[in-house]
């Protein structure tokens, strides 16, 4: 007898799961501050171009409760969070939760750019090698879809800017603006995520088509039409579905190299740049942002598929 | 009703020494209202008839030769376009572990339905009409219908196939192993089911088992294959009683040592 | 391709591509031209030639050299990044399978954490703090894997612990090492294999990653990454420059997936389903 767990119950217990993982995720961030040589308040006088004397760095230390003992410390920073306090800027002195929202609108408008053409052009990658199974076409997209899995990222963008960009002139090399700048990035964010679902649309796809309920359904005399649509394509797209809701989280981590590449003012650069400049609490503000998109992203995507599959949702008594 | 007939079946496997056949000029006639069981050792080529029969043989097997006379029309089961309207409305293929061929994505009335709809102007709530007398009449409540496959269990979800044969009323069954796994008991039952929706829809069924005793008790008529051929075809009761072929008398004597004893 | 064995022709390729190429990065010292940290400012930016066979970079340095010397340190800190992760998690993953269902809990919560960073973050946040060597990139690239190891391998370990040879072995009054030794670990090598050969293709471009972001191995001593991020610079006026190490990076890539790909359809093994 497998009995699957009601809706809300299996909710509350990823919830818990959920809220545990980010408890450790503030520790992870907390840490930060500890592993990172040198002390803070130093940093920050010399950040801002003051010499730091013995005095002025003692009585920020203090202003700062960098005196008082490590989990005091914690718990402190973590009340702060949790009421959207993510401190200062060392640098600027700037609010950081403020500064993560002027980016944050970037990296959204790429990574929901780039998760459209991972959908659009995996389901076409997918469908085309099953359509045209074992002819050239599949033949050639078979390996053409590993060497695009293959390649890192931040060649595939120079490659691009370099034939798109410079030598063709289409698009800018470069910036934020109108639709044109946001072509190359996407496409070198999205592309490789893309070949490596596509490459798994193809196998589940397969898979459908050799499952007896598709045979079934055209002994039952069904139209062709309406077994692909209500049959192939619903048991083909549910994992699809799940992939799709977790790739958004994994373009997550593609996010920082290719708005470094391209100029793009995203939380991806901001990060790079705070941690270049040794700016701990924006670092922290947007390791914390992340990882909660992240594993928000991995919630959903197992309630979708629990949503998608009633094998996993409905009660069953069947074998 | 007239009588169904397979002339000359040839069913073949392409290779690269040329072309093998597996089913080598088989020929049945089943009778509406009537049971045909198809017997032989595992191998002999009575899947292979039976997905022929509804052009749904896997690939690259095809048929090389063959027609099924069905209501006066003949069929060329070499042209799969043939099957256009014909499948599930004139002929139903139970293939082997059909139990399991359920899509677990759609509730199990609406698999019917759907089927019933396909091809007939039918309302949708005339279909669900149907499809909720069919499953009754198997034995399955009033809310199996809006069950998934996967909430039903393995003899509940046969019987929603017998349930859909019956709501579709084809002139030809065929039922590839539909008791297989099943215990003494069940099988008995589903065996019964199965006849009386032959008579009650005046249908010919073509009936695969190994279960001799099921064929001895419910076939009509009865044909052996071996390697390809039909060894010998006649009257359940005549082929039981005085076999020809050296394959049916083991047959019936594997029979004669389950039923009388064992001495 | 029709071989006896399916997968054969990839693992082959991939594997020949990949000796070759630790062979060439480990007689860097007989193959390399030149020192690669030596400076001809009157040879910048030389297109590919007898001399140079890969050009000079903004600084006169032969490309051909310092991509090779790069390479040393690229393979061997993603090999050691690699291993560290899967011995650390696969031991993680495989005691999680066998605790009981608190010690279960805990252990994969702990993973959990490890897995909610999405991609380089967690070794590129850690880099950046850390601001150490070759051990500290590492380290933070073997934290970064450790976590998706664990799960697979208690995921692969309940799954193995379910078959019936294993319960026919508890029957059989089997002890627990000897059980986990005969039975259990011996089904789960496949899929490890081909999850190792695919996760060190990632961690080499992770290390790259890092190093173009200006957070690898520090310069002047070369590597593949940062010699990427120069290139950027003079893109129009020395496009070959981005072509060698990129494509170096891409090629031990293209033979990680290669020899994953052959070994997949050699076991057939389903596609590796976690993340």
């Amino acid at each position: 007898m497998s009995t699957a767990p009601s809706l809300s119950a299996w909710l509350a217990r990823r919830l818990g799961a959920v809220l545990l993982v980010l408890w450790g995720v503030s520790l992870v961030a907390f840490s930060l501050q500890i592993i990172c040589p040198g002390d803070p308040a130093e940093l920050i006088l010399r950040t801002r171009y003051e010499t730091p004397a013995p005095e002025k760095v003692a009585q920020l230390r203090q202003s700062m409760g960098l005196e008082r003992p490590a989990h005091e410390q914690y718990l402190a920073w973590l009340g702060r969070v949790l009421c959207l306090d993510l401190g200062r800027s060392y640098r600027t002195g700037e609010p950081v939760a403020a500064q993560i929202a002027a980016r944050l609108p970037a990296t959204l408008e790429l990574a929901l750019a780039s998760f459209a053409l991972v959908v659009v052009l995996s389901t076409l990658l997918g469908l085309c090698a099953v359509w045209r199974r074992g002819r050239w076409l599949d033949r050639v997209l078979q390996p053409l879809s590993l060497g695009l899995v293959s390649l890192p990222s931040y060649w595939l963008a120079l490659l691009l800017i370099a034939l798109f960009a410079l030598d063709l002139g289409w698009l800018p090399v470069a910036g934020f603006g109108g639709p044109a700048t946001l072509v190359l990035p996407a496409l070198t964010l999205g592309l490789g995520t893309a070949a490596m679902q596509g490459r798994v649309l193809r196998v589940k796809v397969l898979e459908a088509l050799g499952q007896d309920y598709l045979r079934f359904a055209m002994a039952k005399g069904l139209s062709p039409a309406r077994i692909v649509l209500r049959h192939l394509l619903p048991n083909a797209l549910v994992p699809m579905i799940t992939l799709w809701s977790m790739s958004l989280g994994s373009l997550l981590g593609g996010v920082v190299v290719v708005e470094t590449i391209f100029a793009w003012p995203g939380l991806g650069r901001l990060l790079v740049e705070s941690l270049l400049n040794r700016d701990l609490p924006l670092v922290q503000g947007v390791v914390l942002l992340m990882a909660l998109a992240f594993v928000l992203s991995s919630l959903i995507a197992d309630l979708v598929q629990r949503l998608l599959d009633p094998r996993l949702s409905v009660e069953g008594s069947g074998v | 009703m007239s009588a169904m007939e397979l002339n000359e079946l040839w069913v073949e496997l392409p290779g690269p020494g040329g072309p093998r056949s597996l089913v080598r000029g088989v020929s049945l006639r089943l009778e509406p209202g009537q049971v045909l069981g198809l017997m032989g050792l595992s191998g002999a080529g009575k899947t292979l008839t039976a997905c022929a029969l509804s052009g749904l043989l896997p690939a690259p097997l095809r048929v090389a030769q063959g027609r099924l006379r069905l209501d006066g029309r003949a069929l060329d089961l070499t042209r799969p376009q043939a099957w256009r309207g014909v499948r599930g409305r004139r002929v139903l293929l139970l293939f082997q572990g059909a139990g399991a061929a359920l899509d677990p994505l759609m509730r199990v009335g609406a698999q019917i339905s759907e089927a019933l709809r396909q091809d007939r102007a039918m309302a949708a709530a005339q279909a669900r009409q149907i499809t909720g007398q069919a499953l009754e009449r198997f034995g399955l409540d009033s809310d199996a219908a809006r069950r998934y496959p996967h909430q039903l269990s393995g003899g509940m979800r046969r019987r929603v196939l017998l349930a859909l044969a019956w709501a579709l009323r084809p002139q030809m069954l065929i039922a590839d192993e539909p008791t297989n796994g099943l215990d003494a008991a069940s099988r008995d039952e589903m065996s019964l089911m199965f006849t009386q929706l032959t008579r009650e829809l005046g249908a010919g069924l073509l009936l695969i088992s190994h279960d001799l005793r099921g064929m001895a008790r419910w076939a009509d008529h009865l044909a052996v294959m071996e390697a390809g051929r039909v060894v010998e075809q006649g009257r359940a009761g005549e082929l039981l009683n005085r076999p020809s072929h050296p394959l049916t008398r083991s047959l019936v004597e594997s029979l004669r040592y389950l039923e009388g004893g064992h001495a | 391709m029709s071989e006896r064995r399916p997968g054969a022709g990839r693992v082959w390729a991939g594997g020949l591509l990949l000796a070759l190429m630790a062979l060439a990065v480990w007689a860097a010292p007989l193959l390399a031209p030149q020192d690669p940290l030596r400076v001809e400012l009157g040879q910048r930016l030389q297109p590919p030639s007898a001399a140079h066979l890969l050009g000079t970079d903004q600084l006169g340095r032969d490309q051909l050299s310092r991509l090779l010397y790069g390479g040393r340190v690229s393979l061997l800190a993603g090999l050691a990044a690699s291993g560290a992760a899967l011995v650390v998690g696969l031991a993680w993953g495989v005691g999680a399978g066998l605790a009981g269902r608190t010690g279960d809990f805990l252990l994969m919560r702990t993973a959990d954490v490890g897995l909610a960073f999405p991609g380089l973050l967690l070794a590129l946040v850690l880099v950046g703090a850390w601001q150490g060597g070759m051990v500290a990139l590492v380290t933070a690239l073997a934290l970064t894997g450790w976590a998706w190891w664990a799960r697979l391998s208690r995921g692969l370990l309940r799954e193995a612990k379910s078959r019936e040879y294993v319960l026919g072995g508890r029957a059989l009054g089997m002890g627990g090492w000897r059980l986990l030794g005969c039975y259990l670990l011996p089904q789960m090598w496949p899929p490890v294999a081909v999850a190792a050969a695919m996760k060190t293709g990632w961690i080499i471009v992770a290390l790259s990653a890092l190093g173009y972001l200006g957070l690898g191995i520090q310069p002047p001593h070369p590597e593949w990454g940062a010699m990427l991020q120069q290139s950027r610079l003079y893109m129009s006026r020395a496009p070959w420059l981005m072509l060698a190490p990129g494509g170096a990076v891409f090629l031990v890539v293209l033979a990680c997936n290669l020899i994953a790909e052959g070994l997949r359809r050699r076991w057939q093994i389903r596609e590796v389903r976690w993340l």
